[in-house]
């Protein structure tokens, strides 16, 4: 057996190859990886192929949360299943590249997807998810949305060297759950998740793209929830999704070189948050 | 569009090497001494001469190179060949055999959907797949498949005709008589005894 490609068969396989060698890449769909293999900026010593590991693809409840595994495709989360379960993330999974891409692409791999997150890592922030990282010492549980979005790439702080995403956590949540997706030229995207339950008073929003990882807009959240009549669900006012995307820009503050380029994505922003809201609650 | 193959060309660093078996079109072939990051692509047009599959953009955008994997229309450009396992990879050669993709192509041609050509192979191995799953698939059903070929030819509209036409006739219509028939005396209920 020649070490450089290995095909582990468990989970505990998988994060022991990537331990003893610190430069093997993991490989699930390969649709991030590959097309920088191809363009030549990244030759791979070794390779660990996680297409054997089916605890990677198991999906299931447990009190109250639903654990997904990493290795769960786009179309597999796009499904009626899922889709009944965490709405936003079948939505976001309705909106990545092509089918073939979505056949492939996985979750786990879309959270260290090279990049501005603009997928699952928003819908994952809106949610309060958790993501599962196992190492040969164990497993280490890590909230998107409790990570400095602003500071550099996403992936670095989620992720420690050697260790293997396995899963996310998600709560599941009653209300409306919105997600948002605008292209903003040079294959860039800007994204809103949306979670709101009425019932509950509880509104929350982050935003993918704008930032190197998920940027939640906690006092808009505030503002919207205070907006929303308890008892009805409903707003107080028909400007109130117009004004919550204003509020939004004005917190995300996206991120450009250009200050044209700036003002554009804070509109951008703007409209992404008032289309959520008027789906959310009507009008 | 370079293949992969510049690992050969590049020289210098030793190139990680590796040797496996792949499940094409129904036979295991064996790979030797291939390097780890060639795509699937490349080994099937390059070590297998499978042409059939085209490289267009290697990016996962442009669906020339897309193939079956497990029946599900894959971009082969994105797939690092060497890390499949035994998972069964159809090209669209072997689909060629199938009295159902003469349908596709002809329904293709009939909707005008074939011009430069260049995309159609994508387009055929999509579909098939497509039909393989649904046999009568919706509109919206039918654009998602087919999302990922943009053909800058015809345009995607006589692709969507053209998948119509062939599950038309493909599914046998059935009658008001034909379903009745079916309820009272099954197909399968066997003769009298």
């Amino acid at each position: 057996m020649d070490a450089t490609i290995l095909m582990p068969l468990s989970l505990d396989e998988a994060v022991d190859a990537l331990a003893r060698d610190p430069r093997a890449l993991p490989v699930a769909g390969g649709t991030d990886l590959m097309p920088r293999v191809n363009a030549e900026l990244v030759r791979p010593s070794a390779l660990v192929g996680l297409a054997k590991v089916a605890d990677l693809r198991r999906w299931g409840y447990e009190d109250g949360f639903a654990m997904l595994g990493a290795g769960l495709t786009w179309a597999r989360l796009a499904d009626a299943d899922l889709a009944a379960l965490v709405p936003a993330l079948a939505a976001a999974a309705n909106e990545v590249g092509t089918a073939q891409v979505r056949a492939m692409g996985t979750l786990g791999g879309n959270i260290l997807a090279s990049g501005r997150p603009a997928d699952s890592l928003p819908v994952l922030a809106a949610l309060e998810a958790t993501v599962s990282c196992r190492s040969p010492g164990g497993v280490r549980e890590v909230a998107p949305h409790l990570l400095e979005p602003r500071s550099g790439p996403i992936a670095e702080q989620l992720l420690r060297p050697g260790e293997l995403i396995t899963g996310v956590r998600v709560p599941l949540l009653r209300g409306v759950q919105e997600f948002v997706k605008a292209p903003v030229g040079a294959g860039r995207y800007l994204t809103l998740a949306l979670v709101a339950g009425p019932v509950v008073g509880d509104v929350r929003c982050a935003v993918g793209g704008a930032h190197p990882g998920p940027v939640r807009a906690f006092e808009a959240e505030r503002w919207l929830a205070g907006r929303m009549d308890a008892r009805s669900g409903r707003l107080s006012d028909a400007r109130d999704a117009a004004d919550f995307g204003r509020l939004v820009a004005d917190e995300v503050r996206p991120e450009a070189e250009q200050r044209a380029a700036r003002a554009h994505l804070r509109h951008v922003v703007a409209v992404c948050a008032r289309r959520a809201v008027q789906r959310a609650f009507g009008g | 569009m370079s293949g992969p193959g510049f690992g050969d060309a590049l020289g210098g660093d030793a190139t990680p090497t590796t040797s496996y078996v792949l499940r094409v079109n129904g036979e295991a072939r064996l790979i030797e001494n291939a390097w780890i990051g060639e795509n699937l692509l490349y080994v099937l047009r390059e070590r297998l001469g499978l042409p059939g599959a085209k490289d267009g953009c290697g990016q996962g955008v442009c669906g020339t190179c897309t193939v079956q994997l497990d029946g599900v229309a894959v971009a082969a450009c994105l797939i690092a060949a060497a890390t499949l396992g035994d998972r069964e990879i159809r090209t669209i050669e072997d689909l060629d055999n199938d009295p159902e993709t003469a349908d596709v192509q002809r329904a293709l041609i009939e909707a005008g959907a074939v011009q430069c050509g260049f995309c159609v192979p994508g387009v055929v191995t999509s579909v098939c797949a497509l039909l393989a799953r649904v046999a009568e698939p919706s509109e919206v059903e039918i654009r998602r498949a087919l999302d990922g070929h943009p053909c800058r030819c015809a345009g995607p509209h006589p692709m969507v005709d053209a998948v119509r036409i062939a599950a038309r006739r493909r599914v046998p219509r059935q009658t008001h008589s034909t379903m009745m028939f079916n309820v009272i005396a099954p197909p399968t209920s066997g003769g009298a005894e």
